[in-house]
């Protein structure tokens, strides 16, 4: 294909996709409308719920060190789901922070490869707080119910329940979590899902960044 | 943008007129980055929603038609990035069969759509600089790199292309 066919065959294709759209504009303008600022809004209200959440788990262990410390320095052990818990929520909050930063600082009035590097920075944020969060839930689950319970009746509380209990709760959290991915696997969203888990698109968002890099040496 | 001038009726009558001025432009970066019909009309609205939505922070002293390629490529750059993890077929059958009334040399087309298939995201911005006959300073403006840059990169998309052309049954 020389020159002049690559010219000709550009024009034909722009015809072609110019009457295509004209055609079609007008349809389902408004569902599609609505979609697209949703997706925009979601890069901020995912960040934000992230810190809610955060700080209410952060409100709920700051509360038992704080009315328990004297029996926590007595067997410290038993602050073990509180301190799990206090590195995710400072982790998310971390996060959460950094993905409001760069989603602020999106613009597509920038030149493409400043937005574009952004844009993969920001997604690879967003993946590895799915990830995160989806693994402190498979144990989370019994965590937090036993950090409220601490709460109320003192950090003595793991000691008097049972072990096997604590570990059966902990098994089956893992099982119920295998058990969604495999039901969330067979839906319409499951090879998305099952990207983002296995980190992907992290893959994918890092190599754009490297080749961004690339494209920028001469 | 001076939006105070002419009030929000004003700046978007403005809008209207200008984006129908360059419309081509939409047209260019749907072709490239979108091959299905359904997709090349959601990635339109896309980029029309997007243009529209930064059109407020517009420098006048810039030529609009390099801040709309700007917006377009950005926003085209992501949706197919977007789209790469759903999609599952690459080169299209060509689904635009049913507007009879635009000639086009379906050879050439498919060839050209193989083509650009085979190049990324940011090559496919290049090349439709390139074709426009964009000059060098203005494409390094609209992606962000040097001038020098960029015909370094032009000429190696060119030697690519030829490549794949001369491999070609």
């Amino acid at each position: 294909m020389e020159n002049q066919e690559l010219m000709s065959s550009w024009a034909s294709l722009q015809a072609r996709v110019e009457k295509l759209i004209a055609v079609q504009a007008e349809s389902d303008r408004q569902n599609k409308h609505a979609r697209s600022l949703r997706h925009r809004d979601q890069l901020r209200w995912a960040p934000i719920q992230g810190i809610i959440c955060a700080a209410l788990l952060l409100l709920v262990v700051g509360n038992l060190f704080g009315d328990h410390w004297a029996s926590i320095l007595a067997a410290p052990a038993s602050a073990l789901p509180a301190v799990l818990t206090f590195g995710f929520a400072v982790w998310t909050i971390r996060s959460s922070v950094l993905q409001l930063i760069l989603s602020s600082k999106l613009d597509f009035n920038d030149p493409v490869l400043v937005t574009q590097s952004r844009l993969a920075e920001l997604r690879k944020r967003r993946v590895e707080a799915a990830q995160g969060s989806a693994m402190f839930w498979l144990v989370g689950w019994v965590l937090v119910p036993v950090l409220l319970l601490q709460m109320l009746a003192g950090p003595g509380v793991l000691v008097k329940l049972a072990s096997p209990w604590l570990v059966g709760n902990i098994v089956f959290g893992v099982v119920a979590g295998c058990g969604l991915l495999w039901a969330v696997a067979r839906s319409k969203s499951g090879p998305k899902i099952r990207a983002t888990l296995a980190g992907k698109e992290i893959v994918e968002a890092q190599e754009f960044l490297h080749q961004i890099e690339e494209f920028q040496i001469p | 943008m001076n939006v105070s001038a002419g009030g929000k009726a004003g700046q978007q009558a403005q809008f209207e007129s200008r984006l129908n001025e360059h419309r081509g432009i939409l047209y260019k970066v749907v072709g490239t980055y979108a091959w299905q019909a359904e997709d090349q009309q959601d990635l339109a609205q896309e980029i029309t929603l997007e243009l529209w939505r930064s059109f407020a922070r517009y420098d006048d002293s810039r030529k609009f038609s390099t801040w709309m390629y700007q917006v377009a490529l950005n926003v085209a750059i992501s949706w197919a990035r977007k789209a790469k993890l759903r999609r599952t077929a690459t080169v299209p059958e060509v689904v635009l069969e049913n507007i009879p009334e635009v000639p086009a040399d379906e050879q050439d087309s498919s060839e050209l759509y193989a083509l650009i298939d085979g190049l990324d995201e940011l090559n496919r911005a290049l090349l439709i600089l390139t074709i426009e006959e964009r000059s060098h300073a203005e494409i390094g403006e609209i992606l962000g790199i040097t001038p020098i840059n960029v015909a370094t990169k032009i000429s190696r998309l060119k030697a690519q292309l030829r490549l794949e052309v001369a491999e070609k049954p």
